[in-house]
């Protein structure tokens, strides 16, 4: 693989010099292309840096939607996430897991997430990795009759009904825990939700740490993509593979340049503002009978599903 | 490599928080020792720049675009305590807000990727750049060759914990999490990672390293300035011959696939990556090797004079590749799937039975081609002989393999608009028509 | 001692003095050489200097966050070594607050509201009084609806009045500004120039530092100037400083072909507009 990669790198190289002496104007389609070509990845990056601080953005508004989930305590979200996921990972039942779907549709549907937004973004993604990498185990089992048998040498393949069923429970589940993941996301601000860790006892330093650094997270990607679109609209000529990982190693290493200089300011501001090591956060959460019956619900319907699962087995 | 929900079982995930939490803590304290109050900040920014690392595209060659951790470069600039908090807060609000990796998964993930890695990484740069100056070439393959390990040994751990999902967690027989044994996970994962990503953070890693040699050396000494107070010998530039490069790279290569082997192959010598190897006709390896090797002396040098210059490299290559690949036949069978070692041994028992079998595979897709000559398969033919059939038939078959594979990215190409025009002909699509001779 | 000078800073006392003040960074680049500086409790000062001046660097030393390496400094009563190494940053930093020049250094919080209560928590102030503190600053600069928001969602000009409203809640007696107004709008610009001369109205200390011309007659009734070999040029009235043309011109502050026409300020010093803003007073 590297051999070609080398290979690939230098004809590129190669071209270097012509792409230099042709005028931007008189590119052929070929070259054009090449170009094209030659923008993925900075296209790719832009792409990701873009659509992750759009994702946030967009967080950010459906968590102030004025809906069901929305307006429940952020712990109380968070304990109500924890015994759900954990009932949907210990079921082995297709139907408990079908069930539980339907559930969290209606949940979504009284917490205003637009349908088709929810239902793509977890099923676009599961089909990928889960589906792709059960696929394989769907064909190659071992016991039990073959819905139908595929002959490749010595390689006898079919799906079982077994191995069908165990697949679809395996895709379900994993369908069912990135539905509830993106639930608690898109209704809870980063901020309560950050905050509301302290239930699970997780350390002062480490919530004031994850606050920090996504609130940086995103003065980084605006960098990048500054980075990114600074070099976009300067490539004009054909560059070399080597050339073009230099060029991101040069913004790696600037970017961690300015991470020091950076931390020492922010340090520096944190004293400021009278920062002696000792961490306090205001939080202003007050539980209402509506955020305990909500919690105490989704225990019950955990509960309920773990047993209705053993009991359909 | 982030492990989503639902593969693993809750009762394993939850559990790796055994290893994991008290590991946070140690390095908590270690890094609060050292930084007092700047922990906060500097873990921070630097976990939000292990973020952004993660988000940059790297064009590798080949056309495609991969990502790295960087967790061995942190390691190497903050120490491995300090790397090991900023990648798993990476990593945490990875799974937090960007759904990447499973949130009940996050001590496992944090176990791969924030524990094993910068630690692996971080130690074997350490032996391996030894005393030498901080500005020696010395030690940009001291990161180079720690980042590949570090990040292997990562994906070592995450094939053994996918693969021990169905030894642990079954219910009749039918395994309830992810479903594929120790045998197959650890080589799909190890493999994966030691032909692909690995490869893209040691060059990651390596230009990271010798970037920041050059421009900001006071990066690599800053932290242990602030640590300790004393002064880091800087020193000057010295390159490393080659052939100790090689010296070193080749054994290290060599002792990783023998562990690699011992594991796949549950620790029994004679069963390295799963296979019987006593089951193999040793003399008849001797003639197929000899075959092999003089083909690739007349075939090689062929290939090399006869395609034009852009192609060289590639066409050799993968001719290269076509020539040499049946050598894997050799191997008496990968104890991958679910086959009983009877049936194993039954199916590639010696060479000539597991390379008819191939053979068959071979000829499958392509019903017209079959070397039917009775020089090749009559029964009682020296056994080179058939030897020579199938490395003919299994380089034909490849050359079509390759021909079929590109013909199909044309057209997908052409379907989806973006090929138009004139075909691109770019180093794979035309090198199997010079191949094939 | 220190507990009793925070409520009882007299118009007029000085509040600093610094000898021979010299600063360097790394050890190597110099960026203070030989700064002599008495500033009296109740006065507005302006701290005028091309870039790299060292006007970013004096500021953090006001503020207790550098020691000089030569030279001595008082601020408030303290010896300001002992400030910058940890002793009594507590009640000092009560007192003496410092609006960094770069919004995204002091915004490091998950939401603005998280970030002006910064200070206030770490005073350890009763809750009740955090909040209110935090409504005051944020009403103050006029984002009081943008108290939930992540610093990511913001513009340059929300950013820099919430980092302003993040050191307002603090409620010192001193107030260090590093290039307030640098991009900003000429709306935004505005109100936070009518901020800046209300506060001084409160007879606080404010230290604005700056390099736009137009608005040091508006906030300050002394500027100091400072050179490009990093000492004291000049230290008087805005009159006379801004009419001193060869000064500023020395100081990096006006350009000959940029600055044909330079008496366009002295205008408006001369009959100064009153803030019309509406903005609360309770400060």
């Amino acid at each position: 693989m590297s051999l070609e990669a080398e290979a690939d790198g230098g004809q590129v190289g190669g071209q270097v010099s012509r792409g230099q002496e042709v005028e931007p104007l008189t590119f052929s389609r070929r070259e054009r292309r090449q170009l094209r070509r030659q923008l993925g990845w900075v296209e790719q990056t832009l792409a990701g840096v873009t659509e992750a601080i759009e994702r946030a953005v967009f967080t950010e508004e459906h968590a102030r939607r004025p809906g069901w989930l929305q307006g429940l305590d952020p712990r109380i979200k968070i304990g109500m996430f924890m015994v759900t996921v954990l009932a949907a990972s210990l079921s082995h039942s297709l139907l408990v897991l079908l069930l539980l779907y339907g559930l969290l549709l209606l949940v979504a549907r009284a917490s205003l997430l637009p349908f088709d937004f929810f239902v793509r973004r977890v099923w676009l993604g599961i089909p990928f990795f889960a589906g792709v990498v059960i696929l394989p185990s769907i064909f190659f089992t071992s016991g039990g009759p073959r819905l139908f048998e595929l002959d490749l040498g010595p390689l006898h393949l079919g799906p079982t009904p077994a191995s069908l069923l165990g697949a679809a429970v395996f895709v379900m589940r994993v369908g069912d825990a990135v539905s509830l993941a993106v639930l608690l996301i898109l209704t809870t601000r980063w901020a309560d939700l950050l905050k509301s860790l302290q239930i699970l006892h997780v350390p002062q330093i480490f919530i004031l740490l994850l606050s920090m650094t996504y609130r940086y997270i995103f003065l980084f990607l605006h960098t990048v993509n500054g980075f990114f679109e600074a070099r976009k609209s300067r490539t004009v000529g054909f560059t070399s593979g080597g050339e073009q990982r230099a060029w991101i190693v040069t913004a790696l290493v600037t970017l961690m340049n300015r991470s020091f200089q950076m931390s020492n300011e922010v340090y520096a501001a944190m004293c400021a503002r009278g920062f002696t090591g000792t961490i306090r956060t205001y939080s202003d959460y007050r539980l209402r009978s509506g955020d305990v019956l909500a919690l105490l619900g989704a225990a019950l319907l955990a509960i309920g599903l773990f047993f209705l699962g053993r009991v359909l087995l | 490599m982030h492990i989503p929900d639902g593969y693993l079982s809750p009762v394993f995930s939850l559990g790796s928080g055994v290893v994991t939490i008290p590991a946070w803590a140690v390095a908590t304290h270690k890094v609060r020792d050292v930084l007092n109050r700047r922990t906060v900040p500097l873990m921070a920014i630097f976990s939000a720049l292990s973020f952004t690392i993660m988000m940059f595209n790297v064009p590798v060659p080949g056309g495609t675009t991969a990502h790295g951790v960087g967790g061995t470069l942190i390691a190497i600039v903050l120490g491995p305590w300090a790397a090991m908090l900023c990648v798993s807060v990476a990593l945490i609000i990875q799974a937090l807000f960007f759904g990447d990796g499973g949130i009940l998964a996050i001590f496992a993930n944090c176990l791969n990727m924030g524990v094993i890695l910068p630690f692996v990484g971080y130690y074997t740069y350490r032996v391996i750049a030894g005393r030498s100056p901080v500005l020696s070439t010395r030690r940009i393959w001291a990161a180079a060759i720690g980042s590949y390990v570090g990040i292997t040994a990562a994906a070592l751990a995450v094939g053994i914990e996918l693969g021990l999902q169905p030894v642990l967690f079954q219910q009749n027989g039918h395994p309830l999490y992810s479903p594929y044994p120790l045998g197959v996970a650890i080589p799909a994962m190890l493999l994966s990672h030691a032909f692909g990503a690995s490869l893209v953070e040691a060059l990651i890693t390596a230009l990271g390293f010798a970037y920041i040699q050059k421009q900001h050396p006071a990066l690599l000494t800053a932290l242990r300035e602030v640590v300790s107070g004393g002064d880091v010998p800087t020193g000057e530039a010295q390159a490393l011959p080659l052939w100790r490069i090689f010296a070193l790279a080749v054994p290290l290569a060599l002792v990783l696939l023998f562990i690699a082997g011992l594991i796949t192959g549950g620790g029994r010598l004679d069963h390295l990556f799963g296979a019987d190897w006593s089951q193999v006709s040793w003399p008849d390896v001797g003639i197929m090797l000899l075959i092999v090797l003089g083909i690739a002396v007349v075939l090689l040098p062929l290939t090399w004079l006869l395609l034009p210059a852009r192609l060289k490299r590639v066409g050799t290559f993968f001719m290269a590749l076509a020539i040499f690949a049946p050598l894997g036949l050799i191997a008496p069978g990968f104890a991958f799937g679910e086959g009983s070692p009877e049936d194993v041994q039954q199916a590639f028992g010696y060479i000539p039975q597991g390379l008819r079998d191939l053979n068959g595979l071979w000829n499958a897709p392509l019903s017209g081609y079959t070397i039917n000559a009775d020089f090749f398969t009559a029964p009682n033919a020296p056994l080179w002989h058939a030897a020579l059939g199938y490395e003919i038939s299994g380089i034909i078959g490849i050359l079509l393999l390759v021909l079929v594979v590109s013909g199909l990215m044309l057209l997908i190409r052409r379907l989806t608009g973006r090929g138009g025009g004139e075909a691109e002909v770019s180093g794979k699509p035309a090198q199997p028509r010079e191949g094939a001779l | 001692m220190s507990e009793t000078q925070a409520s009882t800073l007299q118009p007029g006392t000085v509040i600093y003095r610094l000898r021979g003040v010299r600063y360097r960074y790394h050890g190597r680049h110099l960026a203070l050489d030989g700064i002599d500086l008495e500033i009296s409790h109740g006065e507005q000062i302006a701290l005028l200097g091309a870039n790299g001046s060292g006007k970013s660097t004096l500021l953090k030393l006001l503020d207790g966050l550098l020691a000089p390496e030569e030279g001595s400094m008082r601020a408030l009563g303290r010896d300001i070594k002992a400030v910058a190494a940890g002793q009594e940053t507590f009640t000092f930093h009560r007192q003496v607050g410092l609006v960094f020049q770069d919004p995204d250094v002091q915004l490091f919080s998950a939401t603005v509201f998280d970030d002006v209560a910064f200070g206030p928590l770490q005073l350890g102030l009763p809750r009740e009084e955090v909040k209110r503190r935090c409504q005051e600053a944020l009403e103050l600069m006029e984002i009081g609806q943008l108290a939930d928001r992540a610093p990511f969602e913001l513009s340059g000009g929300e950013k820099k009045r919430a980092a302003i409203a993040s050191v307002l809640s603090l409620q010192p007696e001193v107030i260090l500004l590093d290039e307030p107004t640098a991009s900003l709008d000429p709306r935004t610009k505005w109100v936070l120039v009518n901020l800046i001369r209300r506060l001084g109205e409160q007879g606080r200390t404010i230290v604005t530092a700056t390099h736009e011309l137009e608005i040091v007659p508006l906030i300050a009734q002394r500027v100091i100037v400072l050179g490009e070999e990093r000492r004291i040029l000049a230290d008087g009235q805005p009159g006379e400083i801004l009419r001193d043309r060869a000064l500023l011109v020395r100081a990096n502050l006006i350009h000959p072909q940029l600055h044909r026409s330079w008496s366009l300020t002295l205008e408006a010093e001369a009959e100064p507009q009153r803030p019309s803003d509406t903005a609360a007073s309770s400060l």
